[in-house]
């Protein structure tokens, strides 16, 4: 359904007018600080953030099927499930929180450039979009409950991560309802006179939404997948069996979800209005190449993992640094998209601007420190273990 | 008015970001005061060579990261959340004068993150140097980010030189930010003693449960003894009008500014009492009782300090309904609709009166009233007449200090009473004669609305200086 479709107004001037109008003013307060810098650091922690996530959303989910079919499996291919479910869950409580962590600065950087338009479209959605705070309180406790007791919890322990999954696969639908909603202004103005309690959920006005959630998804998962092959990988010495059995289980899930990964991506491309899927296509030689070259990579990391029976340590390094492209050139892309969907409305490139150079460089000064101790704090804990603990 | 307006019945926005808030001041703050408590006994224990303190300091621990790093992080993102949905305008100038101090506050939380797990799961791997420095770096972190999310917090109510300056160092060191932080430090130390009481009371080592409790106590009483001086100090740099309403202005305000004294006081005299004179007796009733009080104690001080910052959201640049002060002269002249870029109505001369002043409610009143839930504006206009709701209109910051002036055109005003004596309308004539007879206005003040109403052709309310 196009809300964006306005009776009356015949002419597409007086309708883009309209829509423009709705878009709130820009803050008269200039930006602090040149808008290249807040894009490559919205970028930037957008990817850190992207990563760990994907490892919570992707992980969480892999546990659950690690249950399921657990259960299906003979005893000695069981045994390996469960093992991997302990090292998933085990995992679990730290990525969550680095996962919040890396995400408020995004959310900070958008907020700067995107401000009216995220304020906006937040509204729209208020409810679901606060149940977001709910959701991960009960998730992340869930998570550690699980992670803490599932030994204990028995057969409970898989609802207990279904619930987990659960959660955060319903987070990860609202995140993408709002920046769907954030960058389609023409829809705002008829759904809020619709209804201004702010309890609508964009998925319902524009089938639209469901691709690109499709899209990270299977992106989640294939990421964890690489993950997994790279745990059973590190673990090659001491659980020689489990290791052998890890590589190819993560692999399969890699290929998996990145072919659905890719209809996904088609369906979604498909989707785009006309100006963003010509510009993808060859329209803008420069997001054509993004996208010719992110899905290149895509296909040599298929190509070298498979099939997962024969996953080497060579073969994973090789797969993970051309998936490591593909995330780096789509996430540059995901930027693009935005862009090319709010060009008629909004260009961050015309709000006001007046840095603040000295606190820019107090940040950069702090963020120096906090990377080194972070770095150091690290390095003691997973690399100079001491004989003599704390407490033992 | 820039922005969409959420519609939140019965509750308001600022009951949510309320709850949201004081539930995370009440853990954020033991966060900091908690870290600082990790780490000295840690260092104690070290120095007596004391395992059954170490062992339950482990404990401590647990609890410490279930109840920081999930509830705390959790329900600190809650308060970006919710304060977006409510006050889009507000935060958003927040946003442009502080994003610097929020990325390195991003920095500090990220670290203090990173610590509390290399802390936490560190107990059996780092040396005791090493787990000290990693504490010392999680303190550290923690009150930075103390220290940065409170020079934005005070600079809402005292911005002090930025009104003229604009300068980001100005609008940081404001008036309020150092008294400001004296006493969220030391909120932070006697909450560890407060949380520390709860682990304590479970210890189940008698000897070690009642030492513990003395120790904890101890937390307690040291940092409600610096919050008074910390809080003279505050009281003094506020701006006249803030320390008026706190001080009989505005009576709902002084009686909650009366409950924080009280509440601290039970608090302080149980604590003492239980706590430290007798800790024999302690329990883990006792202990949730002074949890409870003390986050009543946050409650009301959290609201104090949010109802003293009335008429502004921030103080001096932007009235309480997000108005912007410089903008209020051209929107006088405009009108608050045809600006209102989300209203169903864009002029009040024509069409329904009574749509158009739901619209202007919902513009000028909304941010703090609802229709028949918190500060529900049916019930203080139930059975005035007419001229009243125009007169207390004309002159809303005259009769409320803590209102900013009703900002709008003569016609907007005109709907807006309309809609308001709408609902406000008693079901019988006799019951609204019955509350107008028994308004308490001098009958002066009543021959002056009616003597105002017959001569004003003319726009009446505030007139540019």
């Amino acid at each position: 359904m196009n809300v964006g479709a306005l009776p009356g107004l015949a002419s597409p001037l007086i309708f883009l007018q309209a829509v423009v109008a709705a878009i709130p003013d820009p803050d008269p307060i200039p930006l602090p600080a040149p808008t290249g810098v807040f894009v490559f650091l919205l970028v930037l922690t957008f990817l850190l953030h992207l990563l760990a996530m994907n490892f919570v959303l992707g992980g969480s989910l892999m546990m659950v099927f690690a249950y399921a079919q657990g259960r299906m499996a003979a005893e000695e291919i069981a045994r390996h499930h469960r093992r991997l479910i302990e090292i998933l869950a085990r995992a679990f409580p730290a990525t969550i929180a680095f996962t919040i962590t890396l995400g408020v600065a995004p959310l900070l950087f958008i907020q700067v450039l995107y401000g009216q338009l995220f304020f906006s479209s937040s509204i729209l959605m208020a409810w679901p979009w606060l149940a977001v705070v709910g959701l991960l309180l009960v998730g992340y406790y869930a998570a550690y409950w699980h992670a803490y007791r599932h030994a204990a919890l028995g057969q409970a322990a898989a609802w207990v991560a279904l619930f987990v999954a659960a959660t955060f696969l319903l987070i990860a639908f609202l995140f993408v309802n709002n920046f769907s909603l954030l960058q389609n202004p023409e829809a705002w103005r008829p759904l809020y006179l619709s209804d201004r309690r702010g309890v609508h959920l964009y998925a319902i006005w524009d089938a639209g939404v469901f691709p690109r959630y499709l899209h990270f998804g299977f992106a989640a998962l294939a990421m964890t997948g690489l993950v997994v092959a790279m745990i059973g990988l590190r673990r090659r010495a001491r659980e020689p069996e489990f290791a052998c059995w890890t590589v190819a289980h993560g692999g399969r899930w890699f290929l998996g979800a990145t072919v659905l990964q890719m209809a996904s991506g088609l369906w979604l491309l498909s989707s785009q209005p006309a100006r963003v899927r010509d510009a993808l296509l060859g329209g803008n030689s420069r997001d054509a190449l993004l996208l010719a070259v992110a899905v290149g990579c895509a296909l040599v990391a298929l190509a070298v993992l498979a099939p997962p029976s024969r996953i080497s340590a060579g073969r994973l390094v090789v797969g993970s640094a051309a998936i490591g492209v593909t995330v780096v050139l789509m996430v540059l892309l995901r930027q693009r998209v935005r862009t090319l969907w709010l060009e008629p409305y909004f260009r961050y490139e015309q709000l006001p601007v007046a840095p603040q150079w000295g606190a820019i460089l107090v940040f950069l000064g702090l963020l120096a420190v906090g990377i080194s101790l972070v770095g150091w704090m690290v390095w003691q804990f997973f690399w100079r273990s001491s004989d003599a603990p704390a407490q033992t | 008015m820039n922005y969409p307006i959420w519609d939140l019945p019965i509750l308001g926005g600022g009951v949510l970001i309320g709850t949201i808030a004081i539930l995370h001041v009440f853990v954020s703050h033991f966060a900091i005061g908690g870290g600082l408590f990790l780490v000295l006994t840690e260092r104690k224990a070290y120095r007596d060579n004391d395992a059954d303190l170490l062992a339950y300091l482990r404990t401590h621990s647990t609890f410490f990261v279930l109840v920081v790093l999930v509830f705390g992080a959790v329900s600190g993102v809650g308060i970006w959340w919710s304060i977006g949905l409510v006050s889009p305008a507000a935060t958003s100038t927040l946003i442009h004068v502080f994003v610097w101090v929020w990325a390195m506050e991003w920095v500090a939380f990220f670290t203090e993150i990173a610590a509390a797990f290399v802390y936490y799961y560190g107990w059996d791997r780092l040396s005791r140097p090493t787990h000290l420095a990693v504490g010392w770096i999680y303190f550290g972190a923690a009150w930075l980010s103390l220290f940065q999310i409170n020079g934005i917090l005070t600079f809402m109510l005292t911005p002090g030189q930025w009104l003229q300056s604009r300068s980001l160092v100005d609008a940081f060191f404001n008036p309020t930010m150092w008294p400001s932080a004296v006493i969220r430090t030391a909120v932070a130390v006697a909450l560890a003693g407060l949380y520390a009481l709860v682990t304590a009371s479970v210890n189940p080592s008698a000897d070690l449960r009642q030492r513990l409790t003395r120790y904890a106590a101890k937390w307690l009483l040291l940092g409600a003894a610096v919050i008074p001086v910390g809080g003279l100090w505050y009281i003094a740099s506020l701006p006249p009008l803030a320390r008026e309403i706190s001080m009989g202005g505005a009576p709902a305000v002084t009686i909650f500014a009366g409950l924080t004294i009280l509440f601290s006081a039970l608090l302080v005299g149980l604590i003492f009492v239980s706590g430290y004179l007798y800790p024999r007796s302690f329990n883990i009733g006792l202990a949730l009782i002074a949890v409870v009080i003390g986050l009543m104690t946050t409650g009301v001080t959290e609201w104090v300090r949010e109802a003293v910052r009335k008429p502004y959201i921030i103080y001096g640049y932007m009235w309480s309904n997000s108005i912007r002060v410089a903008d209020e002269w051209t929107l006088q002249e405009s009108g608050l609709l045809p600006r209102a870029k989300w209203a169903a109505v864009s002029d009040a001369s024509v069409g329904s009166q009574l749509r158009a002043g739901e619209e202007v409610f919902r513009v000028a009143c909304q941010s703090c009233h609802t229709v028949h839930g918190y500060n529900g504006i049916r019930v203080m206009v139930k059975g005035w007449p007419r001229a009243l709701i125009r007169y207390s209109l004309d002159h809303l910051d005259e009769l409320k200090g803590f209102m900013p002036p009703f900002i709008g055109s003569n016609a907007e005003r005109e709907a807006l009473t309309d809609w308001l004596y709408a609902i406000g309308r008693p079901a019988t004539p006799s019951a609204a004669q019955r509350v107008s007879s028994r308004f308490p206005l001098p009958a002066q003040v009543w021959a002056q609305i009616h003597g105002e109403l017959r001569g004003a052709e003319a726009v009446p309310g505030r007139r540019k200086p």
